[in-house]
């Protein structure tokens, strides 16, 4: 690939949503709304644009030269020893540089392509806010963050991005301000993502002191691809004591994963995401459906020289991804409100494509992330028709019969919902298909997995069309339904597109069962990832494909059953498992549990402090600092009598004390 | 020596006619010099109040030897030593050089307009500033005592003038007198610490000085007599950079000078003093480290915990830059005690930090002045962030760069100077600058708060009418009549944050950078 | 010669003495200025006695240097002096105090 040509794409795709949020940000909400309107969408389609173009010249590329890195500016290049010809331990060496390869590039048309589709449904869905300029600062800033994340080549700047994901989804998630739920979801993603942070900023910096190169020297390196070279069979992570390469390794893996866990909502860092349903749904689509959540899911694709060299830390993600897709997909089946139940949908769909990383098919979990991008966003947008439509009512009990009054919508959530079901030619049937049969190829040990990870299908697709059914179907059962009308075509477009994306991009990973030796799609990621180690026999993947489709199939015979014909009574769970209905709705009582465990302590332990601690200790020690030093300052200050006399005596004094300590050395 | 070889040379003739490539190593000197010259026959021509034409031409002078300057850094002339080896035109100098310049010019930027507000209009200010420039230029290569001390004094002597430029201002007056007599006293030490090195070597030259230390010191010979040379050095050049407790002018004589002459004296005097102090410790004096290091290292930590803690109770911005300078030199001389080439390249980054926030922080309180006096007590910034939010919000800037925040090039500054002294090993000086560091937040942000805490509107509207002067009168009238002043700090305020974020665009000049002697 | 190397040195240092005993004590700037001005020329002597036991003439050119910059300094110091007595005021250094802390 041309460098000019890539730096300077590079440096659009980047630096146009930047320039939209500066922009909105040093104008404080003056500009016109119509240029707003304009700019918002604008710099992210144009960088949409971009990405395209770098795409295609990567494209052109023989796949072994596919990965080119960029380096904008180098922030600190200067070593403090250079020119004393000590270099071992060099300073910090942070060049701002991106690396464009097929991976990153993928994640960078999901986020613009995806995200621009969202801006522009935005446009529609915000008109009415005050708040409308803030929020497309909010939202340029965050497509800025999520591309930094994915296109930095250094650990320091991929920790910058992570963090400044963190606060724009903080920042959108509490977007409506006035309201105390939506300011106290923000809080609780943005405590998460902190907690993930940390992992993560740990992981990097175990990287950075341990990581040894050729001849055992201690790299102290911040990047990417020369840590990933460093990181094959042979090479050793030490950790200053000996070597004790397994165990630095895992521990690296485990702590990136934390990082990875709170970005993507997974077990035991999850319960933000729900919460951040508070936030504008474009939000909704935008962070909590198709980029900031799966931030982890690259994370792990990522850094997979490091997870390949850990088996026990990727086995940790899998078994984390397959239980919080389990446990998500049965919290999903009894939620009322529409937003939370593809909430928790995300969460499951999430947790299946940690797994996938965790065994180790890349490229099947990053096609999962990229179909779920498409349909996902889809029903989020979708559902904000919906919302919008019965002004900001989000159960689905007061719904009903939106089929008639919102044809568009419910036809373009209706293929969302058939994605997600993983039904065949809608874009999820085929990324699940490889998923859950790399999967099984890859995870032979541990087969309960995936009949795991195949059962989940039964959940979704009874979840989703649950919403369906008792949204779109029968009567109207509150006033808002039914009046209901068609959402206006600028939020209803977008939704169409979507619709569009969800039932064609599957094709790009047809392997006509086992013909073709690698798809489409996994030609694409291979120089990064490289193809999957093993395959199913074709006779096991198709099994595994048609037990697929029939247990999703029956999911949506068990909605038909329940809701539609009430063949079986929609209490027969709660009546008959009153446990497993409560566990569910309770959402495993995490929220309870955290609460008990961790918020109640901490908040006692808070008060106690201010109450007992504080004003005896940290604030005697603080203001006994202040008091010291100030009036440390005015003693020292008497000597400043300005007399010259005084000066000179000084000056003379303290020369002569030099004198005298030197005299005093010397005998 | 010189005068002998000369006269050897050429018998018949006196003067020997100086070569070319001498002269070109001065060059930047000359053009000073000259230009001095040339702006004192000019105010003799132009009409009174020609302050602007004056301040113009001075700047042309200051930016051709600027040009010259970076003209001769490109060059990379090979042998940069001049004057059978007197002077060193180096990287190491032509860096110097470029901060001093750049300074000399920011100041002239904000003097017509200052001198107007002041009514100090006098052609004598612009010879005398190219004066000082010229002997700064002149310290800042020195390779022989002698020189090294024709430097300072034609440096000083100027700014004693200058000092006292506002000759009704008692202040200003009682700052030069301070300003001369201390200055004389210690130049007197530091002469006489000369004196000694000399005699005790039997050479003025800093090379032949260095050959002879080398030896005595491989022979384990320490001669108490060059110690004591030395000490009366770091004292006479402690007080140069105001370092403590050495700097007991310092804060007197920067209140009483006029803003802009403060502007100049607090940042190219101390590049200056500081170039001939790094090239003297870190080449010069190196054999002889084991003695001096220790000495050299208090002396910084003196100044960093002096400056810092005294700031705290200041309530005029001049004095608690001052003070604020003296700490700053503490930070500088960490890198003198590091010796080696990276304690002298975090020093120099430093030291032109130094340059782009101090000069920004001195150009705001010089914009702030009005007729006949500088506003600098803290009453008069109160609420200055709606008065001037432009002005306020780049004081902030560099306040918050001189204390250290990072995406600001005192950041920088201090992170190389810090990592050099515990590469070094000097951990102890690490640790006292930043314990300092995080004792200077209490004033740097305190001038913050003081600008936009709100509510003190009222008090400072009050003291304007029973001064006589209208609320907008000062700054937004300064605005109008001085736009170079403003893009002087506006400029200043670019390079503060340009330098946080990209620090490897001065520091890579420094890289090759080691401090030739000869 | 040699024998009265010491007794040029040890002078000088008295001289250098007395005139920084001056600055200390005395309080006519015109007074304490002509005591900056015996240090430098103690300094002076210093050099010149070091030229002389040294056999190298820096230390002579070195002394020129600073009688001339002294001389230069003197202009500018008794303006200085000038300035503070004409605008009517003492010519007392303790007077000279207004700033302080």
């Amino acid at each position: 690939m041309n460098p000019t040509l890539t730096l300077v794409l590079s440096a659009l795709a980047l630096g146009l949503p930047t320039a939209g949020f500066a922009l909105n940000a040093v104008t404080a909400g003056r500009l016109p709304r119509r240029l707003v309107a304009l700019m918002g969408p604008g710099v992210v389609l144009g960088s949409f644009v971009a990405t395209l173009v770098l795409l295609a010249s990567m494209l052109m590329q023989a796949p072994s030269r596919r990965g080119v890195t960029v380096t904008f500016w180098n922030w600190l290049t200067a070593s403090t020893t250079a020119g004393s010809g000590v270099t071992a331990h060099s300073g910090l060496n942070a060049a701002f540089s991106v690396r464009i390869d097929p991976l990153s590039v993928l994640m960078m048309l999901v986020i613009t392509g995806i995200g621009g589709v969202i801006h522009v449904y935005s446009v529609g869905y915000m008109a009415e806010d005050p708040g409308f300029n803030r929020f497309f600062a909010y939202m340029n800033l965050f497509i800025t963050s999520m591309l930094t994340l994915v296109m930095s080549n250094t650990l320091v700047f991929l920790i910058i991005g992570w963090a400044m994901v963190a606060f724009a989804s903080y920042a959108l998630i509490a977007f409506w301000y006035e309201r105390p739920s939506a300011v106290v979801a923000g809080r609780k993603a943005f405590i998460t993502q902190v907690i993930g942070d940390v992992g993560l900023v740990l992981g990097a910096f175990l990287i950075f002191l341990n990581l040894r190169g050729p001849g055992g020297r201690l790299l102290h390196t911040v990047d990417l691809q020369v840590i990933f070279a460093n990181v094959g069979p042979g090479a050793h992570f030490h950790n200053g004591l000996g070597p004790l390469g397994g165990g630095m390794v895992t521990a690296i893996g485990i702590l990136l994963f934390l990082g990875a866990a709170a970005k993507s909502a997974q077990w035991p860092l999850h319960t933000w995401l729900p919460d951040a349903m508070e936030g504008p749904t474009p939000v909704s689509a935008l962070i909590h459906a198709a980029t900031m959540v799966t931030a982890g899911v690259y994370l792990v694709a990522r850094f997979h020289p490091i997870y390949q060299q850990a088996p026990i830390a990727a086995g940790l993600v899998a078994v984390i991804g397959i239980g919080t897709a389990l446990m998500a997909g049965v919290i999903g089946c009894t939620q009322f409100d529409i937003k939370r139940v593809i909430a928790y949908s995300t969460m499951s769909q999430i947790g299946l494509m940690i797994f996938a990383v965790g065994v180790g098919a890349y490229s099947a979990g990053m096609f999962q992330f990229f179909t779920h991008a498409c349909f996902k966003a889809l029903l989020f947008l979708a559902a904000g028709n919906v919302i919008h439509a019965l002004h900001d009512d989000q159960d689905i009990r007061s719904m009903g019969g939106l089929s008639r009054r919102m044809r568009w919508t419910f036809v373009s959530f209706t293929v969302g919902a058939l994605a997600l079901a993983g039904i065949p030619i809608f874009a999820g049937f085929f990324s699940k298909e490889e998923l859950l049969g790399q999967g099984l190829a890859l995870g032979p040990a541990v087969p309960w997995l995936w009949v795991i990870g195949v059962s989940i299908n039964v959940l979704t697709s009874f979840y989703i069309f649950r919403v369906v059914w008792v949204a779109f179907f029968g009567e109207a059962r509150s006033a808002n339904a039914e009046h209901a009308h068609e959402a206006p075509p600028l939020m209803l477009i977008p939704v169409v597109v979507l619709a569009g994306l969800a039932t064609v991009v599957g094709f790009l990973n047809i392997d006509f069962a086992g013909f073709a030796p690698v798809t489409v799609f996994q030609a694409f990621l291979q120089p990064v990832v490289g193809v999957p180690a093993a395959h199913a026999s074709a006779l096991v993947d198709g099994m595994a494909l048609l037990a697929g489709v029939l247990l999703s199939l029956f999911g949506v015979g068990v909605v038909w059953a329940v809701y539609g014909k009430g063949l079986v009574s929609r209490e027969f769970i709660p009546q008959h498992a009153p446990w497993l209905y409560q566990l569910s709705f309770r959402k495993f009582y995490w929220d309870e549990i955290y609460d008990a465990t961790l918020v109640r302590p901490s908040v006692a332990m808070a008060v106690g402090v201010r109450r007992l601690v504080e004003p005896g200790v940290f604030d005697a020690a603080v203001s006994g600092v202040r008091d010291a030093v100030a009036s440390l300052g005015s003693d020292l200050r008497t000597f400043q009598t300005g007399f010259v006399k005084d000066y000179a005596l000084w000056f003379f004094f303290f020369t002569l004390l030099g004198v005298v300590l030197l005299g005093l050395r010397l005998t | 020596m010189i005068g002998a070889q000369v006269g050897a040379a050429v018998p018949w003739l006196p003067l020997h006619f100086v070569p070319a490539s001498d002269l070109l190593g001065i060059l930047p000197i000359l053009i000073v010099g000259g230009g001095a010259v040339v702006v004192l026959l000019a105010d003799l021509v132009v009409p009174r109040r020609g302050g602007p034409l004056l301040a113009t031409l001075t700047g042309v002078v200051l930016l051709a030897a600027l040009g010259t300057a970076v003209g001769q850094w490109a060059a990379n002339a090979a042998h940069p030593v001049v004057f059978d080896g007197s002077y060193a035109n180096d990287r190491f100098t032509l860096f110097a050089d470029f901060v001093i310049l750049a300074t000399a010019l920011a100041v002239v930027g904000l003097s017509p307009g200052y001198l107007r507000r002041r009514g100090l209009e006098e052609g004598e200010y612009y010879i005398l500033l190219l004066a000082s420039v010229a002997g700064m230029l002149v310290l800042d290569g020195a390779l022989n005592l002698i020189v090294i001390f024709l430097g300072i004094e034609l440096l000083s002597i100027p700014l004693y003038v200058l000092a006292g430029f506002a000759r009704d201002d008692k202040k200003s007056q009682e700052g030069a007198m301070k300003y001369l007599l201390l200055g004389g006293f210690a130049s007197a030490f530091l002469l006489y610490g000369m004196a000694l090195l000399y005699g005790e070597t039997g050479h003025t030259s800093l090379t032949a000085i260095h050959a002879v230390l080398l030896r005595g010191a491989t022979a384990g010979q320490f001669d108490p007599m060059i110690l004591a040379g030395i000490g009366l050095l770091v004292v006479g050049l402690a007080f140069k950079v105001s370092a403590a407790p050495f700097h007991w002018w310092t804060p007197d004589v920067y209140q009483g000078s006029p803003a802009v002459v403060t502007t100049f004296m607090s940042v190219a005097t101390k590049v200056a003093a500081f170039a001939v102090f790094l090239r003297l410790f870190s080449a010069t004096l190196a054999p002889y480290r084991s003695e001096w290091e220790i000495p050299v290292a208090v002396v910084a930590i003196i100044s960093m915990i002096y400056g810092n803690l005294v700031a705290v109770a200041q309530t005029s911005v001049k004095r608690l830059l001052a003070y604020s300078g003296i700490a700053q030199a503490g930070y500088v001389m960490i890198g003198v005690a590091v010796g080696r080439p990276d304690g002298t390249q975090a020093a120099l980054f430093y030291l032109a930090a130094y340059a782009f926030m101090n000069t920004g922080a001195f150009a705001v309180v010089t914009l702030l002045s009005r007729r006949g006096e500088d506003c600098d007590r803290y009453s008069q910034l109160a609420g200055l962030s709606r008065r001037e939010p432009l002005l306020a919000g780049l004081m902030a800037l560099f306040m918050l760069s001189l204390a250290g925040f990072p995406l600001t090039v005192g950041f920088f500054g201090k992170l190389f100077l810090f990592s050099a002294a515990i590469h070094d090993g000097q951990l102890s000086l690490a640790i006292w600058g930043i314990l300092t560091s995080a004792v200077s937040l209490f004033y740097y942000l305190r001038v913050i708060l003081l600008m936009y805490a709100p509510g003190e509107d009222v008090l400072e509207t009050q003291e304007m009418e029973v001064a006589g002067v209208s609320p907008e009168g000062s700054a937004v009238a300064a605005r109008s009549t001085a736009s170079p002043a403003v893009l002087v700090v506006a400029l200043a305020g670019f390079g503060t944050i340009l330098l946080g974020v990209f620090p490897a665009l001065i520091y890579t000049l420094l890289q090759g950078i080691s401090v030739v002697h000869g | 010669m040699s024998g009265l190397f010491p007794g040029f040195l040890i002078l000088s240092a008295a001289m250098f003495s007395v005139g920084a005993a001056g600055v200390l004590v005395r309080r006519n700037p015109l007074v304490v200025f002509m005591c900056i001005e015996l240090m430098l020329n103690s300094a002076n002597l210093a050099l010149i006695t070091y030229a002389r036991y040294t056999h190298t003439m820096a230390g002579q050119v070195f002394a020129l240097i600073v009688i001339a910059v002294a001389a230069s300094e003197v202009v500018v110091g008794l303006a200085l002096i000038t300035g503070v007595y004409r605008s009517g005021r003492h010519l007392d250094l303790d007077e000279l105090s207004e700033m302080s802390e």
